[in-house]
């Protein structure tokens, strides 16, 4: 069906690269879904830290696109394409968080702090200055971040990696997990909170 | 957006190069294929499906129904196949007009309304299952007044090619020949037996 060529459908937005692919246009698929696999788009890692397990991400990575080619017929541009693509995504983690009985509440509680072992917080400069170690390597900076992402409760960690990494507002994130705008601004402000209290400054000030 | 809005948007931000340094795991080569067989396939089914202009994916009823229709077809083939003598195709079963004249050129006006109402019982065959108590009730009716006049219409389809009407004769032979065959398939020793004795 496709007599565009790759430069054209390279032109074109997501949402309208989805539609042609509702229309049968396979490579606007192809097209569309190089976009989103690269590891530049941060997919993979968004999930790894939705889900705190690597192996459970690729699972509803391939979940998601499964239910995005499957409900292509019904697919219409309400929402653009990012959103909808996050939707579907959340829902599925949250399926699958639910599947293997996590509760809300226990996702708030669970903070993981068994992940950070005595040496690694040894390892983190006192804020106040009593360093027993100078942090400066960025991969060090980058390492304590992540530990202190997955350290967030479920619902403080969701907020904030859709946050960083579909740039959304307050308002697109509540939409997107129904949740008022005022909570998702509190989730956000306390994970805020939780990595300034966990990261050195100087990671977060470079 | 308020102070305290500016603020925590200002945090987020310090976050953000950060956060954007954490390194995205590549997706498997298997899982983007799988993931990309899937909507060919998709595109596929899309292009051969009859429902495809629903624009919805295909329910298992769907199929169910589609697998009905199209069994119910192949079964009403073959039993309008059955149905007629030696699996002519409809409308074989009726008297040409020219066949009509021929007859009618001979003048064997009776005849030729026995012939004809003879072919229409035929006719109305094709609506009953072979076998079933309709088409054994209806052949034996037809058997009662044929089978009697049989020889008859040998006569005929013998005179009328001997009045130069070879194609009549040979129509007249034909049907004669289905007549015959829906006989055989009703009793296999039908000339031996007189339907008017049972």
């Amino acid at each position: 069906m496709s007599e565009f060529t790759s430069n054209d459908l390279d032109r074109l937005t997501d949402a309208a690269l989805m539609l042609r692919f509702k229309d049968g246009d396979v490579k606007a698929f192809e097209t569309l879904y190089k976009r989103y696999s690269t590891p530049a788009s941060g997919v993979m890692r968004h999930l790894t830290f939705l889900l705190r397990d690597p192996h459970a991400a690729e699972d509803i990575y391939q979940d998601v696109w499964a239910k995005i080619v499957k409900a292509s017929d019904r697919y219409s541009e309400d929402a653009t394409f990012k959103t909808y693509f996050y939707k579907v995504m959340h829902n599925a983690a949250w399926s699958y968080l639910k599947k293997r009985g996590k509760k809300i509440e226990d996702m708030e509680l669970d903070t993981q702090q068994d992940d950070l072992d005595d040496s690694f917080w040894e390892r983190i400069p006192d804020p106040k200055g009593n360093s027993p170690l100078l942090l400066t390597s960025l991969e060090e900076c980058v390492t304590i971040l992540q530990k202190a992402i997955n350290s967030l409760p479920f619902p403080q960690r969701q907020c904030l990696l859709l946050q960083q990494d579909t740039n959304m507002t307050l308002n697109d994130i509540g939409n997107l997990l129904e949740v008022p705008r005022e909570t998702i601004k509190s989730r956000l402000r306390y994970a805020v909170e939780k990595l300034r209290e966990l990261m050195p400054p100087e990671c977060l000030e470079a | 957006m308020d102070q305290d809005e500016l603020h925590l948007e200002a945090e987020l931000e310090k976050i953000r190069p950060l956060y954007q340094k954490v390194s995205s795991q590549s997706v498997s080569q298997e899982v983007d294929e799988r993931i990309l067989n899937l909507a060919r396939n998709k595109t596929r089914r899309r292009g051969w499906s009859i429902f495809s202009i629903f624009r919805a994916p295909i329910t298992r009823g769907q199929i169910s129904t589609f697998a009905t229709v199209a069994a119910l077809a192949v079964i009403s083939v073959w039993f309008v196949a059955e149905l007629q003598p030696g699996g002519n195709r409809s409308g074989d079963v009726v008297m040409s007009k020219s066949l009509a004249a021929a007859i009618n050129k001979i003048d064997q006006d009776e005849l030729s309304e026995q012939i004809k109402k003879a072919l229409t019982t035929v006719s109305e065959l094709r609506t009953a299952v072979v076998a079933s108590n309709k088409w054994n009730t209806q052949v034996d009716e037809l058997m009662k007044i044929e089978v009697p006049a049989f020889t008859k219409y040998s006569e005929l389809a013998n005179k009328l090619e001997a009045a130069g009407d070879t194609e009549e004769a040979q129509e007249m032979r034909e049907l004669t020949g289905k007549l015959q065959k829906i006989f055989k398939q009703r009793d296999p020793d039908w000339r031996n037996t007189d339907k008017n004795d049972q």
